[in-house]
């Protein structure tokens, strides 16, 4: 199991030099303390995934965490060394602003949360609340920004766009309205972002029109001053929103007066403003990142900036897809060497401070940095020395240290894994040379017995080399021996248990993870691939055609251009493949990974856009004879849950297709939520099941079967309903459909073999629900030797039960093994974070109710209708995996063996058994006394033998 | 063949042994069917006692494969080769899904 907190919203580093925690609060909704020294996380605490869990402000103060979460509903406090909850108050509705820690006199005893039409003050100690007070003509006014610094009022600032600021100051003691002004401000569109308040309460705001600064002071004057930035020799760069950054160090004084002006993507410059007057301290052109951090008297600003010459905009690297290229224009900048420098400045003059740069490379990622958080503290002789904390784009975390050493680094964006596949290892060196002389034309009987030969003393070799190294490592205490996995030591085990993972992630980034230990073997960026996109991962090629390296590709599909682009890889080492994907000038609609395979062995990829044509890959003569041949057994089923339209599409020998049949699903009453197929590497051994009276019952096993689910769009729990459609994909006939009444989603379903099962929430009882349903063809098979869809004049006939189960589920999966002999469990993800292993013989629709000799010989449980979770049947134990979202199984060389992954938040994963290791000898099994015993009888008919004969001699001389 | 009766179509170690040796002893008998040949030589009318030696012993082992039918140890119905009946061939392909 490995834990992740997910990508940072907001992070804070404590300032001591000793302290070895931060804090940090995520995209994904967890609040987290992690180690820095180590990375591990220390405490973390997981909130809803929806956006009820969402944090939308994170405050520190001494050993407190603030956070406001859930649309600023809830306000909670966390004690950061272990990670309890000191108290959590819930606050009003309305719309979240902002949340400010409110000090007086020297001690900060409050915290301010703003609202949208309210503003309130509770205790830092208990959250009890001081005092809540009402804005006034919250309908026109937007409040968004709070201040104060320690003088016993709040600031509180609300803008009418384009054309006033209102100004509350409030009395920290008893909420009174002390002051109320009025600035007018006919430019001003927005406080969030491009006005900020430093020094002394004085507000600064830009206006992109004018090229000009405005200042204006919250306490005395009711007006603004504007400055125009040509004073400054400044000036703003084309469609980009300034931006202004400023730094309040400790809440109870004021700000610093120091800001930076972020006037370009890549241009910061240092300001200050003292005394009415605006001054230019330090210009830094080419940066990409600036921070704040204090420590004691001092304040620092970080720069991050690039080592050496520098390039705007775009490089297009070795990345497909340059139809993505256009977006990436906006960016802030792109190191040509991916090595980046960090240094410090003192904020009050802008001087650089010598020894304090960070060099650190991200050579091999290629993504750009994105966050930065700086610790600074005092060495003892009183310089400064500082940690960084740099969050990249593919959502990597990195702890620097000086001069530039990662002290470690996270890789948070498998946290959100989208797509797993898991691919063999490859064989040994020695087994490949083996395999590679099978695979080889036969060139005469000498040549190839001296080829054995040499192959298998080749074997011996390593075996020698094995055994010695045995023998080494067995003279080394254990403690030193360790488990080292790179790319050169990979390879597969004698059973396949250890497999390479190869994980999508969110963010673009390809993981390639060592099943058995969880370490990272590869990571490879994709760079331009935006937020939001869509992924399918597919196995071209497995490492079973040994000369042929193993094969992955990738789709990727942007959600906003709907462009695609392929990218093909070598699953084990993670490199680029050689082989040219084709361009895609059309958006891609589905894929089809065909049985058949090119000379290279290669599985033919068939890619239909949006034209409905069909493009091949690999696209070689071969491939495309052979596509000729089978073309009119290659069918397409698409899926538009938009229009609630379900199409089916006929591949034609120029490699068009039309379209076969459509079912419309009304989109006004029901819409299409999922749609599963079988998966196609899955085996049934059994063709059918035997009954008490010893007739067959044959399943009806059409690999073509669909099941679509569909929600009424109703959500009324009297009027709620899902839909479930057992559509055949060649000839879109509906061979069962039904409707659940009064249930709701959301559904999450499991189709295999001839059944499916799905879970939903039946609103009349209020409980989980399973139903299973089977599909069977009868006690005559009506056709044994080929299956097809075009030919089946009798629909199967369904058996469906429903049962109670106690829980909700977060995802579901069936078991998958080699051949298929292994009875199937289903694997449930619970909420708590359990994975649930339940056979499905207690979700079986022939359970009967009162149970009878026939049903008892079959092993037929007799029907009840609630499932129990049993402790028991839990895989994971105590390792729970938070927010699960999906489970992933892969069949293992073992017959009884299958191997599970469940992603979500975490990754975990295990092997299970779902008939017990028949195939494998039990732990305890006795070899010792069976071998003894084997070889003692041997021993004893020799002896036996023995005296037989001479007793027999001596007979014969008597 | 009382004691057969009595046991019932039950499987279990005894009744097993038993239509065992009910099977095996008539076979026994036809195996040494020259020998019993041998032994009627002097007998006048040897072919029908022979005849009746072997419908005799036949009629056992046919009431011995009564017994195991009954028992259901013999592999008569399709579902016990169902182990061996292989998946049918698909002759469609097909693929897709909810529109990417």
């Amino acid at each position: 199991r490995q834990q992740y907190v997910g990508k940072l919203r907001f992070a804070s580093l404590e300032a001591s030099q000793g302290s070895k925690k931060l804090i940090v609060a995520t995209e994904k909704n967890v609040v987290a303390a992690l180690n820095s020294r180590s990375g591990e996380i220390l405490w973390r605490h997981v909130d809803k995934g929806t956006p009820e869990g969402a944090i939308d402000a994170m405050l520190i103060h001494g050993q407190d965490a603030i956070t406001v979460s859930n649309a600023g509903r809830i306000l909670r406090s966390w004690e950061t060394n272990i990670g309890g909850l000191n108290w959590e108050t819930s606050l009003d509705t309305g719309s979240f602003q902002m949340a400010s820690l409110v000090g007086l006199q020297d001690v900060v005893k409050y915290v301010a949360v703003l609202k949208k039409a309210a503003v309130s003050l509770h205790y830092l100690s208990n959250g009890h609340q001081k005092w809540v007070e009402h804005l006034p003509e919250s309908e026109s006014t937007q409040y968004q920004l709070l201040y104060s610094h320690g003088t016993g009022v709040i600031h509180v600032l609300g803008i009418v766009p384009q054309s006033h600021l209102n100004v509350l100051t409030f009395s920290v003691e008893d909420g009174e309205i002390t002051n109320q002004m009025r600035v007018a401000a006919p430019w001003l569109k927005s406080l969030n972002g491009g006005c900020s308040v430093v020094g002394e309460a004085v507000l600064v705001c830009m206006d992109m029109d004018t090229h000009s600064l405005y200042v204006c002071s919250l306490e005395t004057e009711p007006e603004m001053k504007q400055i125009p930035l040509q004073s400054l020799d400044l000036e703003f760069a084309d469609g980009f929103q300034p931006r202004i950054l400023a730094t309040q160090p400790n809440v109870v004084s004021a700000s610093r007066t120091q800001f930076f002006l972020q006037l370009s993507p890549s241009h910061f410059s240092l300001l200050q403003y003292k005394h009415g007057l605006l001054s230019h301290l330090r210009d830094f052109q080419q940066a990409a990142l600036v921070s704040f951090a204090t420590t004691g008297e001092k304040t620092v600003a970080a720069v991050l900036t690039c080592r050496s010459e520098l390039k705007s905009g775009s490089s297009d690297g070795l990345h497909a897809g340059s139809t993505l290229e256009n977006s990436r224009k906006q960016d802030s900048l792109t190191c040509s060497n991916q090595t980046y420098n960090i240094n410090l400045y003192l904020v009050e003059t802008g001087q650089r401070l010598l020894d304090t740069t960070i060099t650190f490379n991200l050579e091999q990622s290629g993504a750009k940095p994105q966050q930065l958080y700086i610790q600074v503290f005092l060495k003892k002789d009183d310089s400064v020395g500082y940690r960084a904390l740099v969050q990249t784009e593919d959502h990597m975390l990195m702890f620097l240290q000086q001069p530039g050493k990662v002290v470690w680094s996270r890789e948070e964006s498998l946290a959100e894994v989208v797509s797993l596949e898991m691919v063999d290892l490859p064989l040994t060196g020695a087994q490949a040379e083996l395999e590679g002389e099978f695979g080889k034309k036969a060139d005469g009987l000498l040549g190839m017995f001296l080829k054995r030969l040499s192959s298998q003393l080749i074997l011996l070799q390593a075996w020698t080399a094995h055994l010695w190294k045995m023998f080494y490592d067995a003279r080394k205490p254990r403690s030193q021996i360790k488990n080292e996995i790179n790319i050169d030591n990979l390879a597969r085990d004698e059973f396949n248990l250890q497999k390479m993972m190869v994980m999508v992630t969110a963010s673009g980034k390809l993981f390639g993870i060592e099943s058995s230990s969880g370490t990272i073997v590869w990571k490879q960026y994709l760079r331009n691939v935006r937020p939001g996109c869509s992924f399918k991962l597919m196995v071209q090629r497995t490492t079973a055609h040994f000369p042929h390296p193993p094969q992955c590709t990738l789709l990727v599909k942007d959600k906003e251009t709907k462009m695609s682009f392929l990218y093909v890889f070598n699953p084990i080492f993670g490199k680029r493949s050689q082989v040219v994907p084709p361009v895609l000038k059309r958006p891609v609609l589905q894929t089809l990974l065909l049985p058949i395979m090119d000379q290279d062995y290669a599985k033919v990829l068939l890619l239909i856009d949006d034209e409905y044509k069909v493009t091949a890959f690999p696209a070689t003569k071969n491939v495309l004879r052979q596509l000729e041949e089978i073309a009119h057994s290659i069918f397409f089923y698409l899926v538009d849950a938009e229009q609630g339209k379900l199409s089916g599409f006929r591949l034609k020998k120029d490699l068009t297709t039309e379209e076969s049949w459509e079912v419309i699903i009304p989109t006004d009453v029901q819409r299409i939520v999922s749609v599963k197929g079988k998966r196609s590497n899955e085996h049934v051994h059994s063709q059918g099941r035997v009954m008490g009276d010893r007739s067959v019952l044959y399943k009806s096993l059409n690999p073509n079967l669909l099941a679509v689910v569909t929600e009424s769009t109703d959500t009324h729990h009297e009027r709620t309903f899902i839909g479930i459609y057992l559509i055949d994909g060649v000839t879109g006939r509906i061979i069962h459909s039904s409707v659940q009444k009064k249930a709701k989603g959301p559904v999450h379903i499991v189709h295999s073999e001839n059944w499916v099962v799905y879970q939903y929430w039946n609103t009349k009882a209020r409980r989980n629900e399973f139903t299973v349903l089977e599909l069977y063809e009868g006690t005559e098979q009506y056709n044994a030797t080929a299956f097809s869809s075009l030919d089946r004049p009798i629909l199967p006939q369904v058996l469906q039960q429903s049962y109670i189960f106690p829980s909700a589920i977060s995802a579901m999966e069936a078991t998958i093994t080699e051949r298929g002999i292994t009875s199937r469990h289903l694997l449930i993800g619970l909420p708590s974070g359990a994975i649930l292993s339940l056979p499905k013989a207690l979700l079986d629709p022939r359970r009967p109710e009162i149970p009878t000799e026939q049903s008892r010989e079959e092993n037929l449980i007799p029907y009840s209708p609630d499932v129990q979770i049993h402790a028991e049947r839990f895989i994971n134990y105590n390792q729970t995996v938070s927010r699960m979202t999906g489970i992933y199984t892969a069949p293992s060389g073992l017959e009884s063996t299958c191997l599970v992954v469940a992603y979500g938040l975490d990754i975990y994963q295990t092997r299970v058994y779902p008939s017990k290791q028949f195939d494998v000898l039990k732990d305890d099994y006795d070899y010792v006394l069976i071998s003894s015993v084997l070889f003692g009888l041997v021993f004893a008919t020799m002896i036996t033998k023995r005296l037989a004969q001479v007793k027999l001699l001596n007979r014969a001389w008597r | 063949l009382f004691i057969m009766y009595m046991a019932g179509n039950t499987i279990s170690i005894f009744p097993a042994m038993m239509v065992c040796m009910m099977g095996w002893r008539p076979l026994q008998a036809l195996m040494s069917l020259s020998t019993t040949l041998k032994a009627l030589e002097s007998s006048s009318r040897r072919a029908l006692q022979g005849l009746v030696f072997l419908v005799g012993n036949r009629l056992g082992l046919a009431l011995a494969l009564y017994k195991c039918q009954a028992m259901g140890l013999l592999p008569t119905r399709p579902s016990d080769w169902l182990a061996f009946v292989a998946p049918p061939q698909r002759m469609e392909f097909t693929g897709g899904g909810l529109i990417l």
